[in-house]
């Protein structure tokens, strides 16, 4: 195909999105609704269990690295400021400093992921889970574990997905499909990663400061 | 040519993220200090986190995610998912409490 022919199919795909730059956040909104539905399930378990075992869950939460846990809140907070500002440089035509941006997002991402896998690593080392030797007759704490590992985890699963979805914005903006005129792609996955930030500016205090 | 930037995009200012990214910090160290540091025997920590937290995402909502500069349709969803999770933990907690 032509230049001109591709330009003018170029001309044709983007006039057959017209009106969809709404739909496609709105889209992406409800998604992440349905996604705080998924985790309000477990966040009201968590209450309930809490309310049931308030000291468990102290002792529990005395057996954390508050201090990775907070380490681990800046590194994804700076994270989705990169995307958020990476946001404004592709609308402002600045395409480098964008993908430069959504790939230091992408490395906090991969930070975070490794900090959790050095704690995680080290609680199963020290007995730290459900059904081990160090929690037998402990039901308060083996479930604050339990609650920790499956909200933690599937808050990395996100965490993991996000790092997909921006890597493929990344790409699509290296092939200029994600530019200046169309960033409703970026737009998402940013919308999709600030939503894994608000998820653990939660687990934060439920866990790391929970002594 | 049709494009999103005919829309009438806002464009936030990186002035205005690095602001609310500063603030995000700050309440950070702040619920962080308070929970570790054991401010008043620790009787803080709890309200701290309902306090700070919601505070935090609420940023994230409206300067990150750029709800500020959204319809109005976006808010009220936003407002009637929260709600269904405050209906969804009230009568949880009542069914908890009433047993």
């Amino acid at each position: 195909m032509s230049d001109v022919a591709a330009e003018a199919g170029r001309a044709e795909h983007a006039h057959a999105e017209h009106g969809d730059y709404e739909g496609a956040k709105l889209g992406m909104w409800l998604f992440l609704f349905s996604e705080c539905m998924l985790f309000g399930g477990l966040f009201v378990l968590y209450a309930m269990y809490r309310a049931d075992h308030p000291r468990a869950f102290s002792a529990g939460g005395s057996h954390m690295d508050a201090l990775l846990g907070v380490a681990n809140t800046l590194v994804l907070l700076t994270g989705s400021f990169a995307v958020a500002s990476s946001i404004t440089a592709l609308q402002r035509g600045r395409r480098r400093l964008a993908m430069g941006l959504v790939g230091t997002t992408i490395l906090t991402g991969v930070a975070f992921m490794i900090v959790k896998a050095v704690e995680w690593s080290g609680h199963i080392r020290q007995g730290y889970f459900p059904h081990s030797q160090l929690l037998q007759g402990k039901p308060g704490e083996q479930l604050f574990f339990s609650l920790y590992y499956v909200m933690t985890g599937l808050h990395g699963l996100h965490v993991i997905a996000g790092i997909a979805v921006l890597t493929a914005a990344l790409i699509l903006m290296a092939r200029r499909k994600v530019t200046q005129e169309h960033f409703v792609f970026l737009e998402n996955a940013a919308l999709y990663w600030h939503l894994v930030d608000i998820i653990w500016i939660f687990l934060l205090p439920l866990f790391y400061l929970a002594a | 040519m049709a494009h999103e930037a005919t829309e009438e995009i806002h464009v936030v200012s990186y002035t205005t993220y690095t602001l609310v990214w500063a603030a995000l910090v700050g309440l950070t160290l702040l619920l962080s200090s308070i929970s570790l540091l054991r401010v008043g025997g620790g009787r803080w920590n709890s309200l701290a986190a309902f306090i700070i937290s919601p505070l935090k995402a609420a940023l994230v909502v409206f300067f990150f995610m750029h709800l500020k500069y959204e319809k109005t349709l976006f808010r009220i969803m936003l407002m009637v998912t929260l709600c269904i999770i405050v209906i969804f933990l009230g009568l949880t907690f009542l069914d908890v409490a009433l047993r």
